[in-house]
């Protein structure tokens, strides 16, 4: 199993060396989704429950909305628009009004809300850095 | 509405018990200690809450630290209470690392608050 790792990690390593920079990072954020879904499974340690399966199809349609962003600029910049299926199924400048109609719409179906900004994926800074221990 | 700083942390933090639901539901959960974190864009909460609460899902973003470390999360909504307080609609992160909730800029931005450090203790002067 270890060399089979090494193997994939090899292959992976000269197909990513292949890639423009933008590809790396989807394969990173890509690698980093595994993981994520990695650690919620072990966390329950149980089949997944229909809320972290919600995380997958979420992650689909932001997959979907990444790919037709520049389209997506164009008509909603600055807007707030949900996306079921790859396709907007509704759009509004308020975010608080889109979402209790999507709610009342598609209760507890998982929908992408998201505002139509330049760049596809938002950013969240956090500069908060701990003390955790003292360095002598 | 006033509490004081979590004194079991050094330097003593300003936290403020919160309560959460599903947005629209008025199921409230709590309260969870939440620090104070202007350094913060957005709140952060730990997954296992956001997993009881079943808090509906948003969208996937990315965490960066001062150091530029990445970090990629979901977004889902609450509603968020403080005191008689209701923020409705707010956006926070899942973090499946670390237990602490801290309470960022979108919510802290809606607060009229008040950090009195000589007395280690935190005024909400409109809750």
């Amino acid at each position: 199993m270890a060399g089979l790792a090494q193997d994939v990690e090899y292959e992976i390593s000269q197909i990513v060396r292949s890639l423009p920079a933008k590809s790396v990072v989807e394969v990173r954020d890509f690698a980093q989704f595994l993981a994520y879904k990695e650690t919620t499974l072990s966390r329950s340690e149980t089949a997944l429950t229909d809320w972290d399966m919600q995380a997958a199809a979420i992650d689909q349609e932001q997959r979907a909305f990444e790919s037709q962003h520049n389209e997506l600029l164009k008509q909603y910049s600055g807007r707030y628009i949900a996306m079921i299926g790859g396709q907007v199924v509704d759009d509004d400048l308020d975010r608080l009004t889109l979402r209790r109609r999507i709610r009342q719409q598609y209760d507890d179906s998982p929908v992408l809300i998201t505002s139509v900004e330049e760049e596809p994926t938002q950013t969240v800074r956090v500069r908060s850095p701990r003390l955790v221990a003292e360095v002598s | 509405m006033t509490q004081p700083y979590d004194q079991n942390r050094l330097p003593p933090i300003p936290v403020l018990n919160v309560w959460l639901a599903v947005p629209d539901s008025n199921d409230w959960h709590g309260p969870f200690p939440a620090i104070v974190d202007s350094g913060a864009d957005l709140t952060i909460v730990p997954l296992g809450v956001l997993s009881h609460l079943a808090a509906p899902y948003l969208k996937r973003a990315v965490l960066r630290s001062q150091w530029e470390e990445r970090q990629v999360v979901f977004l889902h909504e609450i509603d968020l209470k403080i005191g008689d307080l209701v923020l409705p609609g707010i956006d926070v992160a899942g973090d499946d690392i670390s237990h602490d909730l801290l309470l960022g800029r979108n919510a802290l931005n809606r607060l009229d608050l008040r950090l009195e450090d000589p007395k280690l203790r935190t005024h909400i002067l409109d809750g």
